[in-house]
């Protein structure tokens, strides 16, 4: 009924369905606001997205959702998630307004929707305002060409629920657990970047029998090639692995909060031109969110920033080669009304990760700004902690320690480092399974891109560091190993390095861990 | 309410209490107001996985990675360290219902219910509670007020504490409807036999595509007696010719019929009731518009009949008599679809007709 009196949507062509559902009824008032943003994301600023269902839910509700997500088998961990959130929500800690689930096949419609849930505790305004962000996240899944190739579909996963209640009702559930426990560790050796890797392919015409014949980055579906597993271990282990897919989208977690609060700041913006003070309630809010400097909020921030950044240069023509070769006078003077901002971030919305993202477009003036910007913010906070108890002299001695680790160089190499670094990188050799054991070794070849820029000084101390940060050798890993031989029911073999940077063997035959030097360790060159 | 996450959480409790290689450690949630004092501490458990020495903890997940300190500019104000501060409660939930049920208070076990709770929960509001709810809310309150802490466990629901169990209807749309075409087949209409299939064809073809397959077809006959025409042989339903004069009356008593569940003449073997109540049921009758009988008991029937169809279509083919087509009309406007309609398979006499009586 509602539809009829509101203007169509249209996405390249095709009319799309936005609706806003409380329980099972269409909430009339929210449904036509959630239109009425639609229409100014798709029609002003040219997004593009499929069906969307908002689902305005209570606390309670939301927790689950949020465990049901990254967990979507009924299981302990779940459970856990649940209860964290649940109080997290409840004692107002770290509050969740929006989350973008994944898609669903509505029966009766025959279309496939994207469930959106909001919190129903957010205001009204803040309800708008997160519908807003809400569509730069929808349209990154619509147009990323990483996020099309995660497939998540909620009539999958409850499907694979079903399988998960079925097993456990036959056998029971600690058995279950286990094994569900064991795939948990395994998820943490699929390969999260298989574009990154240059295979060494085995020859055509070689006639040595090798196997595997190519280094083998994905451990997990290794494991579920070469090993015998009972038919409901294999079920129970190939749907994890399916799910766990999803891991993947940790890597375009800053472009897409980045682009989303883009997005939610320009429909402040046109809510500006006819409603002020909601405008300026929203983009309050919008601040509080994307401009604090903390780990958790720092996708919120840099994406933020940095697609502002791009904007800006792309709309004043302040890009390209030409513009490189101006002298710093030039171009402080130089003015090209171009207006391709919008349309540039676009572009980089259909196929960029982070790390692409941030390798080719936050050259080193943007981290110059973000430097000044988080020198004054630290500056502002040690006046505030300290101002009424030392006197200026120290004060300032206090920030000039604070300050003198920024650098915008290593700002950005960490972020680099970090977006392509979600975890360790693991493989298994080629040629190196005989069935008799199992070997995997550390991948640590991308630092080879960042130590080559470094003086000699710096490289230095920076393998120290890297010794010490990107060792293996603690309690996780000892545990994951036993775990992993108890799978392979063979010994397994880690080879890495030790804090100081000597090769180390960690080696566990499913009950004991023993150690060694001798061993190639980590993996360097290409 | 059936949920999609089942018994989750009871899995967890029994989870963090057993013996395993899996990680234990906790999160804490603090007052909001000084975020030193602890609320609440939960126990948590994490499968390893192989990690990194210095970027601590598992991978990334869904929650928020607090802990991640790698870009070296954490200091957002509140990360104090909490050595000196006031811890208030570290009483998990989990542990509490233990001690309830020491105490015998335990609702899961019905043959020790203390009777004052149990009075309590049940007798005040003789709806639907959720009774672990309603004592898990009491014991948050107790311990974020700071109650348990002075005057340890005692049973004190209050009216916020209530919970109850939240019963949701659903409304699953009933996707079945019968439509029954009716056809006079007196003389006079023999000539018309390829149009009305035409026009009862294309009608069905778009019920089907409303209803999809689960749209049933009955097949009427009459002349001034009616009958039910057997299905199976649809396509001589529009070659079928008798003679004799024509009666509407005889015609709409036997869908009333069909529709109360009486005996009523057939020359198929399937006999059903069309179950109105709960389905909708569509009417299309295809005539020249000659009435033989008196109109009076024919206007009763119709009163009665209309409140159990959806939709009636009335095709007029040929026009003798025009005061069938105004009395139908007459019964009730809405739910009558009428038009007239020469002869004339061509796409605009067809469109003509579909348009006025599908709107």
């Amino acid at each position: 009924m509602v539809k009829k009196s509101l203007e169509k949507l249209l996405v390249d062509g095709k009319e799309i369905d936005v609706i806003a559902t409380h329980g099972s009824i269409i909430d009339e008032k929210y449904t036509a606001e959630a239109r009425k943003i639609a229409s100014f994301m798709i029609n002003k600023l040219g997004l593009s997205f499929g069906n969307v269902e908002f689902k305005i839910l209570d606390n309670e509700q939301f927790a689950e959702k949020v465990a049901l997500y990254g967990t979507p088998l009924p299981t302990w961990e779940a459970g856990q998630e649940k209860v964290i959130e649940e109080n997290n929500m409840k004692y107002r800690q770290g509050v969740l307004y929006e989350m973008v689930g994944h898609k669903f096949y509505d029966n009766i419609k025959k279309e496939e929707y994207t469930a959106v849930y909001i919190n129903q505790n957010d205001t009204y305004d803040e309800i708008l305002s997160v519908m807003a962000h809400v569509y730069g996240h929808l349209h990154i899944e619509h147009n990323n060409r990483l996020s099309k190739s995660i497939d998540a579909n909620s009539n999958k996963f409850s499907y694979y629920r079903d399988r998960y209640r079925e097993i456990e009702s036959r056998l029971d559930i600690k058995t279950v657990e286990k094994m569900y426990d064991y795939a948990q560790t395994l998820s943490g050796l699929i390969d999260m970047f298989p574009d990154f890797h240059k295979n060494k392919k085995n020859d055509y015409y070689s006639k040595e029998h090798v196997y595997p014949e190519e280094d083998i980055y994905d451990v997990y579906k290794f494991t579920l090639e070469n090993v015998r597993f009972n038919p409901w271990e294999k079920e129970l282990l190939e749907m994890m692995y399916d799910i766990n897919q999803l891991r993947k989208g940790a890597r375009i977690k800053i472009m897409h909060e980045g682009f989303a609060t883009f997005v939610q700041d320009k429909y402040a913006e046109e809510v500006a031109k006819y409603d002020i003070n909601t405008a300026f309630k929203m983009r309050k809010g919008i601040l509080e969110v994307a401009d604090v400097l903390s780990p958790a909020q720092l996708p919120y921030y840099l994406g933020f920033r940095l697609f502002k950044d791009i904007e800006k240069r792309w709309d004043e023509g302040r890009h390209g080669i030409l513009y490189d070769l101006l002298s710093e006078e030039e171009k402080r003077n130089y003015l090209k009304n171009e207006n391709k901002g919008l349309s540039e971030i676009l572009e980089i919305t259909k196929s960029y990760t982070d790390w692409e993202f941030i390798f080719s477009y936050a050259d080193l003036n943007f981290f110059k700004s973000l430097t000044r910007e988080i020198e004054e913010k630290t500056n502002m906070m040690i006046d505030n902690l300290y101002g009424g108890k030392y006197p200026k002299h120290i004060l300032d001695e206090i920030k000039a320690a604070n300050n003198s680790k920024l650098d915008p160089n290593i700002l950005r190499f960490q972020l680099l480092l970090e977006t392509e670094n979600y975890g360790p990188m693991v493989y298994v050799p080629k040629g190196s399974f005989k069935g008799d054991k199992l070997t995997l070794r550390q991948d640590l070849s991308f630092l080879k891109r960042y130590i080559g820029k470094l003086s000699d000084e710096e490289r230095e101390a920076f393998e120290e560091q890297a010794a010490q940060m990107f060792s293996l050798d603690n309690k996780y890993t000892s545990v994951s190993l036993r775990r992993l031989s108890k799978i392979w029911k063979i010994p397994i073999e880690l080879q890495t390095m030790d804090a100081d940077g000597i090769p180390l063997t960690i080696e566990s035959d499913g009950s004991d861990i023993s150690k060694s030097n001798d061993g190639e360790g980590p993996k360097f060159d290409e | 309410m059936t949920s999609e996450l089942g018994d989750a959480e009871d899995k967890y409790r029994k989870k963090i209490d057993e013996e395993d290689d899996l990680i234990l450690s906790s999160t804490d949630i603090r007052d909001i107001n000084d975020g030193k004092t602890v609320i609440k501490t939960i126990p948590v458990k994490a499968n390893p996985t192989i990690s990194y020495n210095g970027l601590g903890g598992n991978g990334e997940g869904d929650g928020d990675g607090d802990n991640g300190d790698g870009n070296g500019k954490g200091n957002n104000g509140e990360g104090g360290k909490g050595d000196n501060s006031k811890v208030k409660v570290g009483v998990d939930k989990r542990r509490l219902k233990q001690m309830m049920e020491n105490w015998g208070l335990s609702f899961s076990k019905p043959g020790k219910k203390d009777k004052k709770l149990y009075k309590l929960l049940t007798t005040e509001n003789g709806v639907d509670e959720n009774q672990e709810k309603t004592i898990e809310a009491m014991l948050d309150r107790q311990m974020a007020t700071g109650y348990f802490e002075k005057n340890g466990f005692k049973i004190d629901v209050r009216d916020e504490d209530m919970r109850y169990n939240f019963i949701e209807e659903k409304l699953i749309p009933n996707l079945s409807a019968t439509f029954v075409i009716m056809r006079d087949i007196s003389g006079s209409m023999d000539t018309y036999g390829e149009f009305s299939a035409t026009i009862a064809g294309l009608i069905e073809f778009w019920l089907k595509q409303k209803y999809e397959d689960t749209v049933k077809i009955r097949y009427l006959a009459h002349t001034n007696q009616a009958f039910e025409f057997d299905p199976r042989k649809k396509d001589d339903f529009y070659k079928l010719v008798a003679n004799g004069g024509t009666s509407f009356q005889p015609a709409y008593k036997l869908v009333m019929d069909m529709t109360d569940g009486i005996a009523y003449p057939s020359m198929s073997p399937y006999k059903e009731r069309i179950a109105y109540e709960s389905e909708d049921v569509f009417l299309l009758h295809i005539t020249d518009g000659d009435n033989y009988e008196d109109n009076g008991e024919l206007y009763n029937t119709l009163k009665k009949l209309f409140p159990r169809l959806t939709k009636v279509f009335y095709l007029q083919v040929g026009s003798d008599s025009d005061e069938f087509y105004k009395m139908i009309k007459s019964v009730d406007r809405d739910k009558v679809n009428e038009v007239k309609s020469g002869n004339d398979i061509s796409y605009g006499n067809v469109k003509k007709v579909l348009d006025s009586l599908l709107n």
